[in-house]
């Protein structure tokens, strides 16, 4: 191969990974399924990048050489009438067949190896429901839950094994490893892990100055109880009205934080409010009936249609990880959940709504006013 | 051949039923396009058809790419309306544009490409036809009612039952897709029987061109896959109108039923999609490179095979379903499989290009864009295929910037393709050179820009199907590229439009063989007569045009002089073949069928039908008071519900009834003129005006972007069209005007 060729194979493979580094990419990967997935990948990669040269060229060198920019008149004389030649023919066949092999071997390798849990390791299960537009996280073994924001272990395999309350949706968080779908009626499952290492070598190069600001790794925020990081998770399978906003966020901890997470979840809520604006904040949340779906563990609040609130004050999201956790946006999302995610359950069956004109048309007792907003905000947001 | 020589006498009444079903003689005007069996008037009107949805559905990409410019955008459309879009949008350009574009072309080429009369059921094809356009405008007029579908082109069960999908858009969509299954069903027999039973003599399989090769493929292809989604549609349609459960889980249903038989179909329909603009490029590039089709029964048979594998690699689509290992592995290889008559056809396309001659009109344009995206999208394919990393890939930009390198890099080539080419044959005019040109350009570089970076974006985790998406994830600035690029296309097809526009006003006219064309449509007037070939042409060979022009070029080859696969005069000729092959001399002419209302009654009847069950009223009109007091028995209730569909599916039966019933009726048309040139003699004379066309066609070329002097020297090169083309053309509108009489 020239050696101008091989360089131009180079930048275009180089572009390729190197555009690719978003906070979901699937070419920066943090554990040992997202690398197996991307080196098979690499090596469909330069395949079809090889033949991508040669034919190319050749296409080129087609158009640039036998171009004919004269006129075609009837003494024109013609061209070398060939038809075609078995052997080339033959001999492109078994070329292609040949390549075709080096892509399958390992494909076939690896569609084994990430189907198979890893053996000889304690792997710890988590039991995931998605439903429209949220994330349900159970711990068995742990007796944990927790809803669009959950923590796995780092060097430790996990196996998630999916469920759907409703319609079909698809589990994905890409700098881990491909999605598998959630379809109801069906037990589907996948298994991930965190590579330390892998995580480690992200976060120096997070210090580098070549690294947009915050888009490539992100640490957890510093007022959050523990040291880790946050991985990006979203739904791939359109679900809905409101696909776009069903996403979650995957914390990966050290060993002695994720000890401490797993007792922090279990843990009842406490409000960081004084006892009687906690008690207040309550009666509000009570008063417009937030526990009929929701759960806040030590209180009355004993819902489970929708997400567990119980610590909800110490979510970096809300809303399924589409706004970030600041009181404005949870005001917002509290007085018009419609808007934020459209057509969601909560706005459905439990706001008074109106249609264009100001008529009422689904009536329903909920209808926060701006003081009540208030009060709610603090209250949940004091929910450590 | 003056037009004196040419009589038109309706054809004898037969019986009972001539006098209640009196068939339409060749009308003209709106009643003619409204009753028309001929297959070119068919053609047309898919083309047509098919091209206003081409606009809506390309309005709707444009808003889906204003919607996505930037990130977190809200203010332009609402969720709910951007999920009405791409559905509309994929179920659109999937159903209502590449398809009928494709089908217009079987209609109006294929016949041509075998020298036929006509399709072999030309009012089943008229039904067909008309089922495509009320089907088309069923499911679009949901709009109207503020119900367009809202659950993707795929229709994933359980979010398209009736829990999660209230209201009629599911049924629009359900319902809209079966009549055009039937559509599609209906034309694909058709042209099977066509292909199979009425090949000008001579003609074997082997010597079919391409472009005929890929209908009969494709044909093929529908029959065996239709059958799938129809199966799966219907089963929805009983879950939305009764509660059966099919794909409810709850009750025992399965979901993922739904997937596979989606795909069972949908995986072939994109073969369906793709084949034909294959066959069209395979018949372009060896015009254009003046030299054979490089191995032209491998291209033919890798296209088999595509067709053949296209149903064993369905679950390639649910890689991320969780089918187990096994399954996972088989079908990547499957998939892989096809990778390999697929570069089959692309090395000999390149092939035909080596040591050719290549003229680079507008058809070669696009056919030479073609290969370069359809190569794209195979190698994006080939790492769809690779089911390790295609849990990535899967529902991601990754594939969304591959299907559309297959399906407008390639499929919407293929066909612009076809359209510069055998417009000329359709309209007797030519397409603006320099118009085309600036219309490729636009189109080539606006298509890259658009869809190229989503490679980048589906590998950097942006998910389909999507409203907005976060400023974090940094996905902006591809996305607003993504839609710079849609803009550049929209001009495209504005120029693309203008160019139709201005052609039809005042165009180039042309000859019969403008391109120096290698098949036997070429052989026959711009556009071509009602009747098509006043003698059904004899088929020495492949490429039988060209080597009845160039004798010489048969030999050109040296390795071909003692097989000469490609022109074999003497040895092939079935003797069956000589027997009476349309002779016109005979005492009935050509007899020609006339026009008829029924398949387009039919056709309105089942689309009325369909709007009934779509709008079905399950109180049956019943107030809710009287259904207290009142017990309704089932039947009755049920009739009540699905009266407008019981109505038009009443108007449906008798339509076909009465089709069933019609007499011959039609005309015949007499040459009285017994010398007139036919045979080898026409194709000279054909040859030298194509050649004369040729050249002219090239002097236009370089003043053509100044529109007043093409148009000057247009109506030059129309005075000096030869001779024989002006009979031609004469003889052609005398006999139009005789029919209308």
């Amino acid at each position: 191969m020239p050696k101008i060729l091989r360089s131009l194979l180079a930048v275009m493979a180089l572009m390729t990974v190197g555009c690719v580094d978003g906070v979901q990419s699937t070419l920066d990967p943090l554990g040992p399924v997202a690398a197996r997935q991307m080196s098979t990948f690499m090596v469909t990669l330069w395949v079809s990048l090889g033949i991508f040269a040669v034919v190319g060229s050749f296409l080129v060198y087609c158009i640039a050489k036998f171009r004919y920019s004269g006129e075609v008149t009837p003494d024109t004389p013609l061209p070398e009438q060939g038809h075609g030649s078995a052997i080339t023919e033959i001999a492109l066949i078994l070329i292609s067949v040949g390549l075709v092999g080096v892509i399958a071997l390992p494909t076939v390798q690896g569609v084994f190896w990430v189907g198979t849990e890893p053996e000889n390791e304690e792997v710890m299960v988590i039991e995931v429901t998605g439903q429209q537009w949220w994330w349900k996280f159970d711990y068995p073994d742990l007796g944990v839950t927790c809803a669009n924001e959950f923590a796995i272990p780092a060097g430790k395999p996990v196996r998630f094994n999916l469920k759907s309350a409703d319609v079909q949706h698809s589990f994905w968080i890409p700098r881990l490893g491909g999605k598998m779908d959630l379809l109801p009626g069906q037990d589907n499952w996948l298994w991930l892990e965190a590579d330390p290492a892998l995580l480690a070598a992200n976060n120096d190069q997070l210090s580098t100055a070549d690294n947009k600001e915050g888009m490539r790794f992100e640490h957890l925020p510093d007022d959050y109880p523990f040291q880790g990081y946050v991985l990006y998770g979203q739904c791939a399978e359109f679900c809905g009205d409101s696909h776009a906003f069903m996403k979650f966020r995957c914390l990966v901890l050290d060993d002695t934080n994720w000890q401490k997470w797993v007792q922090w979840q279990k843990s009842d809520a406490s409000s960081t409010l004084s006892p009687d604006e906690a008690k207040a904040g309550y009666k509000t949340f009570a008063k417009n009936k937030c526990g009929t779906c929701h759960l806040i563990r030590g209180t009355n609040a004993r819902g489970i249609v929708g997400p567990d609130l119980t610590h909800i004050g110490s979510r970096t999201s809300i809303a399924a990880g589409w706004l970030e956790n600041t009181p404005d946006n949870l005001g917002h999302w509290i007085q018009n959940p419609g808007e934020v995610k459209p057509g969601n359950i909560m706005w459905k069956t439990g706001y008074k709504r109106l249609d264009e004109n100001g008529e009422v048309v689904a009536n329903s007792q909920v209808e926060v006013d701006d003081s009540e907003k208030d009060i709610l905000v603090k209250y949940l947001s004091s929910l450590k | 051949m003056s037009s004196e020589n040419m009589r038109i006498e309706p054809a004898p009444e037969v019986g009972f039923f001539d006098k209640i079903f009196p068939r339409q003689v060749q009308p003209s005007g709106l009643i003619g396009w409204l009753t028309t069996i001929d297959h070119k008037r068919i053609g047309i009107l898919y083309l047509v058809t098919a091209l206003f949805w081409f606009l809506v559905g390309g309005l709707e990409a444009i808003m889906i790419r204003i919607q996505l410019h930037k990130p977190e955008y809200q203010d332009f459309v609402s969720a709910e309306t951007y999920n009405q879009l791409f559905t509309m949008h994929g179920t659109t350009m999937i159903f209502l544009v590449i398809m009928p574009l494709a089908v217009a072309f079987f209609n109006y080429i294929m016949p041509l490409q075998i020298g036929a009369r006509d399709v072999a059921f030309p009012r089943m094809n008229a039904f067909s036809y008309w089922m495509f356009f009320f089907g088309s405008v069923l499911i679009n007029i949901s709009w109207l009612f503020g119900e367009a579908p809202n659950m993707s082109w795929v229709g994933y069960s359980p979010l398209t039952n009736s829990t999660y999908t209230p209201g009629h858009s599911g049924d629009f969509w359900v319902v809209g897709l079966q009549i055009l299954g039937v559509s599609s069903i209906v034309g694909a027999l058709n042209f099977i029987t066509t292909i199979v039973n009425m090949r000008a003599p001579g003609m074997t399989f082997m010597r079919m061109p391409v472009f005929t090769w890929m209908t009969l493929i494709t044909a093929l292809l529908v029959i065996l896959a239709f059958p799938a989604i129809t199966i799966c549609l219907v089963e929805l349609m009983f879950d939305r109108l009764f509660h059966t459960n099919f794909f409810e889980a709850s009750a025992g249903g399965l979901p993922i039923l739904w997937q596979h038989l989606f795909w069972v179909f949908g995986h072939p329909e994109v073969y369906i999609l793709i084949l034909p603009p294959m066959g069209m490029v395979s018949e372009i590039l060896p015009v254009f490179s003046r030299k054979p089709l490089f191995g032209y029964p491998l291209i033919v048979g890798s296209g088999a095979a595509i067709g053949f594998m296209g149903f064993t690699v369905w679950t390639h689509h649910m890689f991320t379903s969780g089918m187990g290992n096994i399954a996972t592995a088989a079908f990547a290889l499957t998939t892989m499989a096809i990778a390999v008559p697929t570069g089959v056809k692309i090395f000999n396309w390149i092939g035909t290009l080596y040591k050719g001659q290549l003229v680079m009109s507008v058809p070669m344009l696009f056919a030479l864009g073609f290969i370069y995206q359809f190569m794209m999208g195979g190698f994006s394919g080939l790492m769809h295929a690779n089911a390790v990393h295609d849990l990535q890939q899967h529902d991601s930009y990754f594939v969304v910037a591959h299907f559309h390198y297959v399906l407008i890099g390639g499929a919407l080539f293929g066909t612009f393709a076809g359209i510069y080419y055998w417009f000329p044959k359709v309209t007797g005019k030519m397409l603006s050179e320099s118009r085309g040109k600036a219309m490729f350009w636009f189109l080539f570089i606006g298509f890259n820009l658009t869809f190229f970076p989503m490679h980048w974006l589906g590998l950097n985790g942006m998910p389909r199907r999507i409203y907005t998406y976060a400023a974090r994830n940094d996905w902006g600035d591809l996305n607003l590229l993504c839609s710079c690029g849609a803009i550049l296309m929209a001009i495209a097809v504005i120029i693309f439009y203008i160019d139709l526009f201005m052609t039809a006003k005042a165009g180039k006219a042309c000859g019969p063989d403008p391109w120096d064309g290698r098949t036997v449509e070429w052989t026959i007037p711009s556009p071509p007569p009602v009747y098509n070939f006043k003698e059904t042409p004899l088929v020495h060979s492949l490429d039988d045009f060209w080597y009845k022009k160039y004798p010489e070029s048969a030999h050109i080859d040296e390795h071909d002089d003692e097989e000469s696969p490609y022109y074999d005069e003497e040895s092939s000729m079935h003797p069956s073949d000589h027997v009476d092959h349309g002779h016109h001399h005979d005492e009935h002419g050509i007899h020609m069928p006339g026009g008829s209302w029924f398949p387009l009654i039919a056709a309105f009847g089942f689309a009325l039908g369909g709007f009934g069950i779509i709008m079905n009223d399950p109180t049956g009109g019943y107030s809710a008071e009287y259904l207290a007091e009142y017990d309704v028995p089932a039947l009755t209730m049920l009739v009540h519900r699905f009266k407008f569909a019981l109505v038009g599916g009443l108007i449906g039966v008798l339509g076909v009834f009465a089709w069933s019933m019609e007499p011959i009726g039609g005309y015949n048309i007499h040459f009285d003129d017994e010398d007139e040139k036919a045979g080898t003699e026409a194709v000279k004379e054909s040859k030298k005006a194509s050649k004369k066309a040729a050249k002219e066609a090239a002097k236009v070329e370089p003043a053509a972007t100044e529109p007043a002097k093409e148009e000057a020297k247009s109506e030059d090169a129309e005075a000096s069209e030869d001779k024989a083309d002006e009979k031609e053309a004469d003889k052609e509108s005398d006999s139009e005007k005789k029919e209308e009489e």
